[in-house]
């Protein structure tokens, strides 16, 4: 039997946790990790408008496996969220309450994070359950060329090696 | 849905199980399972391959499709 792999979005000065295996992540004005159409991105009429950050790891809630190595995380490649929406990823070792981010520094264009070249997430070798490896960072910025609405969505991909 | 591969060994011999298949590694190399939680965001699904690493040459066992390559390859 393999090991049950989660993911965790974090949230809130205490990192609490949020199972996101089977659901959505919204960008927001706001950093909490409910799904809802309170706090949007506001559309700027010149500029740039962030969301807060999103924090999410991998974790290991049971299962019956040796060890995990060599977790990485990208997307497909292509933005599909449309014109004047951005997505920007880095990892992050220890956890940080989400905030809203006022640049892009220390980031990279997520739509460069791909299967050929995903972002490590230092997972090293775990042989236990828990937390592992870094956390992905990840948050939006839309500028004035967005049109309005909930964007279509995209996808992330968390892999891992298991033996 | 896919399932896991299951990996076993006996005398020696690895074996790769899972999704109607039995892979049979009887030489020097690695076998492990290759994982992911795809479409994050979206309608989340599991990949689940089966990767033999000979070194200069990989195996990729997926549902239905086998790949033999010399490139890293990812879910």
């Amino acid at each position: 039997m393999a090991a049950t792999v989660v993911i965790y979005e974090r949230h809130g000065t205490g990192g609490t946790l949020a199972d996101k295996t089977s659901g959505t992540v919204r960008f927001k004005n706001a950093g909490d990790p409910t799904v809802d159409l309170l706090n949007p991105l506001v559309k700027p009429t010149s500029g740039t408008d962030y969301s807060f950050e999103k924090a999410l790891r991998l974790g290991i809630t049971g299962g019956s496996f040796s060890q995990i190595t060599n977790g990485n995380v990208y997307t497909d490649g292509t933005n599909s969220f449309g014109t004047g929406v951005e997505l920007y990823m880095k990892s992050q070792a220890t956890y940080s309450a989400p905030v809203e981010p006022s640049g892009t520094s220390g980031y990279t264009d997520a739509f460069t994070r791909t299967s050929g070249s995903p972002l490590a997430l230092n997972v090293g070798t775990q042989t236990g359950t828990g937390q592992i490896g870094d956390h992905a960072y990840l948050f939006m910025r839309i500028t004035s060329a967005v049109s309005g609405g909930v964007t279509p969505s995209e996808t992330l991909t968390f892999s891992w090696d298991e033996i | 849905m896919p399932e896991p591969f299951e990996i076993t060994e006996h005398d020696g011999v690895k074996y790769g199980t899972g999704n109607g298949l039995v892979v049979t590694m009887d030489t020097e190399g690695h076998m492990f399972r290759r994982r992911a939680i795809k479409g994050i965001g979206g309608t989340p699904y599991r990949a689940e391959w089966l990767v033999i690493d000979l070194g200069e040459h990989k195996i990729y066992v997926t549902e239905g499709h086998v790949v033999v390559t010399d490139k890293e390859m990812m879910p």
